[in-house]
C-alpha cells in the first residue's frame, strides 16, 4: 500500500512542479515585444478574414479577385476529372462510330451478289461505269 | 460552426503561448511567427465548420504538425546548404527595429522578486529548448496548455503511458537543471503560484 501512496505523491509533486514552471513560462509569454504582438495581430486578423470569407461562401484570391468557393476553378481535381471523363466519352463515341462503319462495309460486301475479289480488282469499277453509261 | 468573433477570441487567447512554444521548438522568432500564422490560417480555412469547443485540440495538432513540416523543410534546406556551401548571412548589418526592444510593462512591484522570476524563467526557457522534442511537446501540452493525458496522447499520436513517461522525464530534467542553478523545487512552485 505504501509504494502506491509514494507513487501518487511523486506524481502530484511532478504535476505541481510542471504546472509551476508552465505558469512562469506563461507569465513570460505575456511580455512579448510590440513588433511580435503586431505581427500576431496581423496573422489573427488574416485568419479571421479567411474564416469570414469561408462562412459567406466567398474567397479572396491572392491577386485580389473574389471567387465563390464552390466554383469549378477552385477545385482543380474536379476539373481534371471532368476533362478526363469528357475525353473518355468522346473516345468511346468515335470508336463506336468507326466500328459501326466497318460493320456496314462488311455487311455490304457479304450481302453483294458480286464476289469480294471484284471490289479489289482495279479494272472492275471503270468497267462497271462504262457498262452503266451504255 | 464557430463565428468569426469566437475564432478571433480563441486566437487572441492562444497566440502568445503558441508563439513562445514555437520559439522554444524552432529557436527562431521569425520562423515561429510564420509557423503560428500558418497554423492560424489552416484552422480558419480547413476547420471553419467545426465548433469552437474543438479549436484548442485542433489548433495544437495543426501547430505541432506545422512545426514538424518546418523541421522537415529545414533538414532538406540544410542538406542543400551543406552541399552547396552557401555564404552565411551577416546579422550585424541588419537594421534594428526600435519596436523590437519595447516590452510590455511588468506589473510586479518588487524588483528583487522580479529579477528572481526573470532569471528563473530564463533558465527554464533554456532548459526547455534543450529537452528532446517529444518531451518538450508533452510538457507544453500537458502543463502549459493544461490538457489531460488522453488529449495530449491524441495530439501526439502516442499512448497515454508514453505521455506520462515523457512528462515525468521532462519535469525531472528541468528540475535537475534548476537545482544545479540553486533553485529548488519549493522556490519554483512558489514563484509559479505567485505568477
Amino acid at each position: 500500500m505504501k509504494p502506491i501512496q509514494d507513487n501518487t505523491e511523486q506524481l502530484q509533486s511532478e504535476v505541481a512542479q510542471g504546472k509551476a514552471m508552465a505558469s512562469l513560462l506563461d507569465s513570460q509569454a505575456q511580455k512579448l515585444s510590440m513588433r511580435t504582438l503586431k505581427r500576431l495581430e496581423e496573422s489573427r486578423m488574416l485568419a479571421v478574414q479567411r474564416h469570414a470569407n469561408k462562412a459567406s461562401g466567398y474567397d479572396v484570391n491572392q491577386n485580389g479577385t473574389l471567387t465563390h468557393w464552390l466554383s469549378w476553378s477552385q477545385h482543380p481535381r474536379l476539373m481534371s476529372m471532368g476533362v478526363l471523363c469528357a475525353a473518355l466519352i468522346v473516345g468511346l463515341t468515335l470508336t463506336q462510330h468507326y466500328s459501326q462503319q466497318n460493320e456496314f462495309s462488311d455487311a455490304f460486301l457479304l450481302g453483294s451478289e458480286l464476289p469480294p475479289e471484284a471490289f479489289v480488282d482495279r479494272g472492275f469499277e471503270p468497267w462497271l461505269n462504262a457498262k452503266v453509261e451504255l | 460552426m464557430a463565428s468569426s468573433q469566437e475564432l478571433s477570441d480563441f486566437l487572441r487567447n492562444v497566440e502568445r503561448r503558441a508563439f513562445k512554444q514555437t520559439v522554444y521548438a524552432v529557436r527562431d522568432e521569425h520562423a515561429a511567427l510564420d509557423i503560428v500564422q500558418d497554423a492560424m490560417l489552416k484552422l480558419a480555412e480547413k476547420y471553419a465548420a467545426k465548433p469552437v469547443e474543438e479549436y484548442p485540440m485542433l489548433f495544437q495538432r495543426i501547430l505541432q504538425n506545422t512545426m514538424r513540416d518546418f523541421w522537415r523543410r529545414q533538414k532538406v534546406r540544410n542538406l542543400w546548404t551543406t552541399l552547396l556551401s552557401s555564404f552565411g548571412t551577416n546579422e550585424d548589418g541588419e537594421d534594428r527595429d526600435p519596436l523590437e526592444t519595447i516590452d510590455v510593462e511588468d506589473n510586479s512591484d518588487n524588483p528583487v522578486e522580479q529579477l528572481q522570476r526573470s532569471q528563473t524563467i530564463a533558465i527554464i526557457e533554456k532548459a526547455l529548448q534543450k529537452l528532446p522534442p517529444r518531451q518538450r511537446e508533452a510538457f507544453v501540452l500537458r502543463y502549459w496548455e493544461d490538457m489531460d493525458v488522453a488529449e495530449t496522447a491524441d495530439i501526439m499520436g502516442c499512448s497515454q503511458g508514453s505521455v506520462k513517461t515523457h512528462c515525468s522525464r521532462a519535469v525531472h530534467a528541468l528540475a535537475q537543471l534548476l537545482e544545479k542553478q540553486g533553485l529548488g523545487t519549493r522556490v519554483i512552485v512558489n514563484l509559479g503560484v505567485e505568477s
